[in-house]
């Protein structure tokens, strides 16, 4: 396999909604081929994030680039490349299946008709029933259809899965990741729905207030992350090669969250006493993370008032 | 044989697929010389991305579990890598040290621990027959 | 031409081209008297029917409006189209009216229903007219589209586009209201309005390259 270019570079990306700051300095680099979560809590800034990667809104600080050229310019030079499926992006009610179908096939040159009858058309919508009377599954399943069918190399989702049953979500995810894995395009899919997502996911991306407070392969994280139950008071050693992604005091223990590159041994190597080691999932990781990136946000509002 | 793969444990999915092919090999679920799905077979039946059982496939390479012959595929080595006495002995003494420890943490003595070693050995074997 | 892409923005300006079109015909076929002796309507219904338009194909907040931006269109592909659609949303309501005068359907009616004094001279005098509406449609689109765009953008230069616009459309009016057809000041303000409509095509095409699609 030949090493992976990178489809996206963001670096220092921001936003601003008059004084509201929705993105702060994100900077991440996403090679091809790969399926990308991108996690956080409600206003964490993932659909401005997404709108910057489509070049649909102007950054107020920092940039991206997709392909290698300026996001902002790929809807003028390079625009069937990225299809997109925002959360707040939808089709006029009276437009029909058949409609969205064609009119996608008209933007993008190597549209898929044969994916996108298969999938858009499957579980019981009619090619002919207006958009507005779809159920709100069979909105996102048609929608969805027609933006993995696009054939464009990188393909932003926010929540797709919305609204299907469990055999539709798993069906949407496993045909995500085939077009991923035949045609080596990128995707990035924004979902509160982390069971979901952890199945098919290459890497995640967690934002919280705007921040990204944690980037990396799946699979790297499994190895590098641990949960650590410490009895109070159990002291780091200075020095130590791992970092503390969150911390939690309960009652009679301090729950931490470390990574290093050197895995378990290393963890259990930098605490003077002996603590409780064990992996952990992407949800209890991604509550533990936002949580703590929360608490710090309400004590720094006490600190300033 | 049939991967399967728990995506919610913490567990490398790459580290999940080689401890089942380990296992397939030693219960003699996969013959010596047995073909493996190709990388991009098992990468569409898993639903995972292609590096990460390329990651696998090399690990097992790497343990001399499998051999990868370039445009053939990947097969079940015919024999088991050459270890010394003292050093499978070694071996397998700190993995039995491991498991004494996490038997003793949900309570169960060494007794015990053997006989469930003992008993999922003859499970094993039940298979291969 | 991206005839799917084109069709659905005509989709939108659907119930503007049913209500002109029916508005325009009527006056068209029943206003008393030459055309030229009520110049005010006209230009006043273009203007109203322009905006129409342009807000009808315009409506930067609205999901439809962001899923279109979201398929993969070039924005220049988006701009010409849009420009074509409101060009034949126009023409939509401009052939039927313009049909009822060159045809002898206006002077039927008014010589028959009416028995009106100028009949044989009512056809000629209004098919000048009707030449003056489509040039009016056809320079205040741009001008229209240009000012909307950049009075959207709230990373642009705000007000300055939109109130220039503003000032030229009533200067204009205000002269093709007081002067004939063929005489010199009116053909100024055309040729005026034709440069600027150019203009505006252009900018208008740089502008919504960097279109903002906050929705």
């Amino acid at each position: 396999m030949t090493e992976p270019t990178h489809v996206l570079v963001a670096r220092r990306l921001s936003r601003d909604y008059g004084r509201r700051r929705a993105l702060d300095a994100v900077s991440l680099e996403i090679p091809a081929g790969r399926i990308v979560a991108l996690l956080g809590p409600n206003g964490a800034g993932k659909s401005t994030f997404l709108k910057l990667c489509a070049g649909m809104i102007e950054p107020t600080d920092g940039g991206a680039s997709i392909f290698g050229i300026s996001a902002r310019e790929a809807p003028n030079s390079a625009p069937w490349r990225v299809a997109c499926l925002l959360d707040s992006h939808e089709p006029p009610e009276w437009a029909d299946g058949r409609r969205l179908v064609a009119m996608q096939a008209e933007a993008s040159p190597r549209f898929d008709r044969a994916f996108a009858d298969a999938f858009c058309f499957g579980g019981g919508i009619d090619p002919r029933q207006p958009y507005g009377s779809l159920s709100r599954g069979q909105r996102r399943r048609l929608l969805a259809g027609v933006v993995l069918a696009s054939g464009a190399d990188l393909i932003l989702l926010d929540e797709p899965a919305d609204g299907l049953d469990t055999a539709a979500r798993r069906d949407l995810y496993d045909r995500l990741r085939r077009r991923v894995n035949d045609s080596g395009s990128t995707a990035i899919v924004a979902t509160h729905n982390i069971h979901d997502i952890e199945r098919v996911a290459d890497d995640v991306a967690i934002l919280a207030r705007g921040r990204l407070v944690l980037h990396g392969s799946l699979e790297e994280l499994r190895e590098e992350v641990r949960e650590i139950e410490a009895p109070l008071g159990a002291a780091l050693k200075p020095d130590s090669p791992i970092e503390i992604l969150a911390r939690r005091r309960e009652r009679d223990a301090e729950l931490l969250w470390a990574r290093s590159t050197g895995g378990e041994r290393a963890i259990a190597a930098a605490f003077d006493a002996a603590p409780a080691i064990s992996p952990v999932g992407l949800e209890d990781l991604y509550l533990a993370l936002t949580q703590t990136s929360f608490e710090e946000f309400e004590s720094a509002q006490e600190v300033q008032s | 044989m049939r991967i399967r793969l728990d995506h919610h444990s913490g567990e490398p999915i790459w580290r999940q697929i080689v401890e089942q092919v380990k296992y397939g090999v030693a219960s003699a679920a996969l013959e010596p010389g047995a073909q493996l799905p190709s990388i991009r077979a098992l990468a569409a039946e898993l639903g995972i991305n292609p590096r990460t059982v390329v990651k696998a496939y090399e690990e097992l390479d790497h343990m001399g579990l499998v051999v990868m012959r370039q445009g053939q595929g990947v097969f079940v080595a015919d024999r088991r890598p050459d270890v010394t006495a003292s050093a499978r002995r070694r071996l397998i003494a700190d993995l039995g040290r491991r498991l004494l420890a996490e038997g003793a943490r949900l309570g169960a003595d060494a007794d015990e621990v053997i006989k469930i070693v003992s008993e999922v050995a003859d499970e094993m074997e039940r298979q291969h027959d | 031409m991206k005839l799917r892409l084109f069709l659905w923005l005509m989709r939108r300006l659907r119930p503007i081209t049913t209500v002109a079109a029916a508005v325009a015909c009527g006056w068209t076929l029943l206003v008393p008297g030459p055309l030229y002796e009520s110049r005010e309507w006209p230009l006043l219904f273009i203007l109203a029917h322009s905006i129409a338009i342009t807000s009808a194909l315009g409506r930067f907040m609205t999901p439809q409006f962001a899923w279109l931006h979201g398929r993969g269109y070039s924005r220049a592909a988006l701009w010409s189209h849009t420009m074509a659609a409101a060009g034949a949303g126009a023409l939509a309501v401009w052939i039927p009216a313009a049909l009822i005068v060159a045809t002898p359907a206006r002077s039927f009616v008014h010589d028959r229903l009416f028995t009106s004094p100028y009949y044989p001279i009512m056809q000629p005098r209004d098919a000048i007219e009707i030449w003056q509406w489509l040039w009016t449609y056809l320079a205040l689109l741009p001008l229209m589209a240009y000012g909307w765009i950049r009075e959207s953008q709230p990373t642009r230069g705000m007000m300055g586009g939109w109130l220039l616009v503003i000032a030229a459309i009533i200067a204009g009016f205000s002269m093709l209201n007081i002067t004939r057809p063929g005489e010199f000041p009116r053909e100024l303000v055309n040729g005026a309005y034709g440069l600027a409509a150019l203009i505006c095509l252009i900018a208008g095409r740089r502008l919504y390259r960097a279109l903002e699609v906050r929705r």
